[in-house]
């Protein structure tokens, strides 16, 4: 399943790891592209399969842009980071734009009853949400880069930990710690 | 807010999380101590602990994908597609856009299914152009069919089919509130049509509810057959893959192999047809799958057992009405097994084949009991190997001949690439089909054998043009197809009429090639094999002249090739072959061989003989030669049998019992230094009975019997390892007609009576599976004779007239469809006698005629 491209990342990442400057740069439009067209296909995916096949992009991504073979935990956990990132501009752009056409550019905070159901509703929550958690980051730089990881690229504990390099305890208490932080933050907001 | 008080919040309000009530109180009490804005931050945060439950709990894109996808649609309403105007757009799939068209030429409505950018549209297209006849010949009123495909001026491939109009399989059942017995009966429609469709060489690969609609008049359409395909660029590179496409976008009906990126077989759709079936039945899926990474549910599918499928229905209660308790009876014990028998991990596991998981829905519905059981492995491996092990081996001959010639034609090599898999698969469904077919009995065996091998042989031919390696390799295809279908004296499926057609289509194409290129050697001793194996089907369904002259033919050809390259033992061993088939086509006794035939015959087969001994002496560790001397010799015997049957001179019964015991010498050689070898084992078996011939006409009963014995015992054994041999049955027949013979001769009439009443059985069975076949008339009326002499001698007048009049009514029968036939105008006559002498001793006394022991 491995494109013409495929083969560049593989050895973008190896190449990082290998201690080669400039690294990221080049795998940032790859990955972006690839990421964008997995999460259009996410909606054409057909109802039925919805709730089991929302799988994380950026998994599959890793999958389909990667040739796993004499990959290193490293390797994986730089293009995770990677991708989680480039994920959440994709999401926020769009739902900046979608945000901008729907209401005429006027951007609704979201209101307190409203918080329980961010993801549901997120379109208006996700832009939000993104600059809460740049807010997040300034104090608390670890916490929101384990909401990154979660949130925007769908890794799981295990994962995020091994990214991170710290326990999975760890990630678990960062998880719950930002999510307090931010729901508190997105609520005074839009009071 | 400073690091270290920002690290000491975080510190706290974690630990606070991980405890509750009374407990959480006293420990921020301790932790925050007289740090007042400390112990604020910490339960102004805690405070949101209820709200923040469920947020950020699904990930982010699952709310905003919707926005990703491009707002613009590939195609406008009302623009035109050659001859196709866009409608409408119907939804989107996850190869991309599905519209409403209007084909403007014909007048009807069509789907077009718009594949889009990205999904590697070379490929597509290329797949699309090898497979586009094999997909438009699909023609199944539960397939939607392909109309065609084509590019846009955008260069985005696109399919264009029948327009189904109709719900998803699980809608339309759960609208309709479908009961259990009518969703079998619709879902065994769709197992009707995936059977065809793998009887044409086409695996679906993406069954899955999506793909199944039901049209409101309640008939179910399938979808997108062979299109998975098209678009699965692994499918020309074998083995590289982790995981493919589809088995990271659908992983839901996906086999365990499909994920693993393994090759796909028949059993793929047994799989994925199962899980849809699992699914109308019970609501669930079959694995309890709660990970949303793709591997993770690779993983799951590959690695998990699937829940009883009555359990599954308790488990997904919740979102049904119907009673789950009556649901529950109904699917425990065969719908549980079948279900499960159906979405086995291994694919050699499951149903051989969508026809025979359909079967056991049906034997479900009729009440009988399923084959299913819960856990069958050892049982259905040792039954596979016993019970086909000629249809395996069918298979086996087949593809090896097909894909070893084929690839060696490194002209046709790109051919060869993409054709590979279509043999692959054939060989999938040969094996997996064969058990389904031969359990219901020789006739579906042979007529699925047939239709696929030819069916591919057929569509290469079509392709082969001028090229003369693929015309060699398409030819040696058919010849060995025509073995398999019905080449006499080897196990076979006994359809000769098909052979003779195979055979036919190997020498067209031998002799057209032998007219362009003369200089050809390969191509001349190939036709000169044709020529044989056309002669001696001919022989077998009784074209004797036709025959004849086939046999003359290949003998010429190869006689040739030795002149001209005496060195070439290849050659040779073919033209002593042909002597051997021309001095069997001469001697045939139902032919109404003449003195001067037998004599000929003879000499042909001195000739052979002489050849073999000459190679054995070249080369004397080839076992074959001494094989095929050790034939040599068995036709002589025979041959002078049936010269003293002819001439009544007991000398040449001496002669035949001589040849017979310089083949048994041989045949025990080469059956003692390969005991394994079947082929041995057979010959044996005939020359057991030769030799048994030889001593009955010597008047010598006591050995002969002892001969024929050995005879019978290894016929059976053959029999009962591979109950669809036709040739051992055949042969079990001949044998248990000189046995009774041999018992006469020795004056136990009542043994001789069971046997040939056994003789007829298996003769009439024989006949009504093949009436062409002569030989098997002619036996069947000798078994007739047989038991109407014995029952005459025993007194039974009644049951001996029966038994004569039947061989008249065969014999007269015969005679009207071959009114040249002397011979057969003589046994007819004979026959007539016979009826009358019969009536005759009834005249006499009357009172037999009551009596009456049938041999039907």
């Amino acid at each position: 399943m491995k494109n013409e491209t495929d083969l560049d990342a593989t050895k973008i990442l190896q190449d990082w790891s290998a201690g080669e400057e400039g690294a990221p740069e080049q795998l940032m439009p790859l990955v972006y592209e690839e990421l964008r067209r997995l999460a259009r296909n996410y909606l054409q995916r057909e109802r039925a399969d919805h709730t089991l096949q929302a799988t994380a992009l950026v998994h599959e991504a890793y999958l389909r842009m990667v040739d796993d073979k004499g990959m290193t935990w490293k390797d994986r956990a730089h293009f995770y980071g990677i991708a989680a990132r480039l994920m959440r501009r994709i999401l926020v752009d769009h739902a900046r734009a979608h945000n901008a056409a729907k209401r005429g550019g006027l951007e609704q905070k979201l209101s307190l009853d409203e918080a329980r159901d961010l993801p549901l509703d997120g379109v208006v929550g996700l832009v939000a949400l993104d600059e809460a958690l740049e807010s997040l980051a300034q104090t608390y730089p670890r916490n929101s880069e384990v909401v990154e990881l979660k949130f925007f690229g769908g890794l799981d504990t295990r994962e995020i930990s091994e990214a991170l390099q710290v326990s999975e305890k760890t990630v678990r208490r960062d998880w719950n710690f930002a999510k307090l932080w931010l729901c508190r933050e997105l609520t005074a907001n839009a009071a | 807010m400073q690091p270290e008080r920002a690290a000491r919040v975080a510190e706290i309000v974690g630990r606070s999380l991980e405890v509750g009530g009374g407990e959480r109180t006293q420990l921020i009490a301790k932790l925050c101590g007289e740090e007042t804005e400390l112990r604020v931050e910490v339960e102004s945060l805690l405070n949101y602990q209820k709200k923040a439950r469920d947020f950020m709990e699904a990930p982010a894109y699952e709310c905003v994908a919707p926005l990703v996808v491009d707002a613009a649609p590939g195609l406008r309403t009302g623009q035109i597609l050659g001859d196709y105007k866009i409608l409408s757009l119907l939804g989107e799939g996850g190869m991309g856009e599905v519209y409403l068209g209007e084909d403007t030429a014909r007048g009807r409505n069509v789907a077009i299914k718009l594949i889009k950018r990205g999904l590697g549209t070379a490929n597509i297209v290329r797949h699309f152009r090898n497979e586009e006849r094999i997909l438009a010949g699909l023609n199944h009123p539960n397939i939607a069919r392909l109309y065609g495909g084509a590019i846009t001026a955008d260069g985005l491939p696109y399919f264009v089919m029948e327009y189904v109009e109709g719900l998803r399989i699980d809608d339309y059942c759960r609208d309709q509130k479908m009961p259990l017995r009518e969703r079998l009966e619709l879902f065994r429609k769709v197992c009707a049509a995936v059977t065809y469709a793998h009887r044409h060489l086409i695996i679906h690969r993406d069954l899955k509810p999506a793909n199944i609609r039901v049209t409101p008049e309640g008939e179910p359409k399938l979808l997108d057959f062979g299109i998975a395909k098209l678009l699965d660029p692994e499918t020309s590179t074998v083995g590289e893959a982790t995981m493919t496409l589809q088995a990271v976008m659908t992983p839901n009906y996906a086999s365990p192999e499909q994920v693993r990126g393994a090759a796909m077989t028949t059993a793929s759709d047994v799989y994925s047809l199962g899980v849809v079936l699992y699914e109308l039945l019970t609501g669930a899926r079959p694995y309890r799958i709660t990970s949303r990474r793709p591997d993770e549910i690779a993983r799951l599918i590959i690695e998990q057992e699937p829940m009883r499928p009555s359990a599954a229905v308790a488990r997904s209660a919740s979102d049904h009405q119907t009673s789950t308790i009556s649901q529950q009876r109904s699917l425990r014990g065969d719908l549980d097994n079948i279900l499960l028998e159906a979405i086995r991990k291994e694919p050699e596991r499951r149903y051989p084949s969508v026809a025979q998981f359909s079967e056991d829905i049906q034997r479900h519905l009729e009440g009988l009991p399923v084959t299913a059981r819960k856990d069958t492995f050892a049982y259905r491996a040792s039954r596979f190997v016993s019970r086909n092990r000629l249809a395996v081996a069918a298979a086996a001959i087949i593809l090896v001949t097909l894909l070893s010639g084929i690839v060696m034609t490194v002209r046709e090599k790109r051919k060869a690439d993409r054709r590979f898999n279509d043999v692959r698969q054939m060989a999938n469904s040969f094996m997996s089909e064969a058990d389904d077919a031969i359990q219901k009995g020789p006739t579906q065996a042979r007529a699925m054998i047939v239709r696929q091998a030819l069916s591919y042989l057929d569509s290469l031919a079509e392709e082969a043009g001028n090229d003369v390696g693929l015309q060699l390799e398409l030819a040696a295809g058919y010849l060995k197809v025509g073995d398999v279908q019905g080449k006499p004296y080897r196990p076979n499926l006994g359809d000769t009429a098909a052979a003779l057609a195979s055979y036919r289509k190997a020498q067209e194409i031998l002799q057209s090639l032998t007219a362009a290129s003369p200089d050809n050697l390969e191509a001349r001793q190939s036709l000169s094999l044709a020529w044989q194996s056309v002669g001696r089907v001919q022989e077998r369904v009784g074209d004797w002249a036709a025959a004849l002259k086939s046999q003359r033919k290949a003998v010429a050809l190869s006689d040739a090739l030795v002149s001209a390259h005496p060195e070439k033992s290849s050659y040779r061993s073919l033209l002593a072959d042909n002597y051997l088939h021309l001095g069997e086509a001469l001697y045939q006794p139902k032919r109404g061989a003449t003195n001067a035939d037998y004599r000929e015959a003879i000499a042909s087969f001195r000739k052979a003989l002489a050849i073999h001994t000459a190679l054995i002496a070249l080369e004397p560790a080839h076992a074959a030669y001494r094989y095929a001397a050790g034939v040599d010799y068995e036709y002589l015997g025979i041959a002078f049998n049936l010269l003293g049957d002819l001439t009544g001179d007991p000398e040449n019964y001496r002669i035949a019992l001589e040849n017979h015991g310089a083949e048994l010498k041989i045949n025990e050689a080469l059956a003692a230094s390969d005991p394994a070898n079947g082929t041995y084992r057979r010959i044996l078996a005939d020359v057991y009975a030769e030799l048994g011939n030889s001593q009955l006409k010597l008047k010598r009963p006591a050995e002969a019997l002892e001969n024929f014995r050995h005879t019978v015992a290894i016929f059976e054994s053959i029999m009962v390892s591979d109950p669809s041999n036709v040739e051992a049955r055949r042969d079990l027949a001949n044998a248990c007609l000189v046995t009774g013979q041999a018992l006469v001769q020795l004056g136990d009439l009542s043994a001789a009576l069971k046997v040939e009443l056994k003789t007829v059985a298996l003769n009439q069975e024989l006949s009504l599976a093949e009436p062409a076949n002569t030989e098997v008339r002619g036996n069947l009326i000798s078994g007739l004779e047989a038991v109407a002499e014995i029952l005459g001698r025993t007194g039974d007048v009644g049951g001996a007239l029966h038994n004569y009049q039947e061989a008249r009514s065969i014999l007269s029968a015969w005679s009207r469809a071959e009114p040249d036939n002397a011979s057969i105008h003589r046994l007819l006559a004979l026959e007539e006698t016979n009826v009358s002498r019969i009536h005759k001793q009834m005249a006499v006394s009357p009172k037999s005629v009551t009596k009456e022991p049938r041999a039907d």
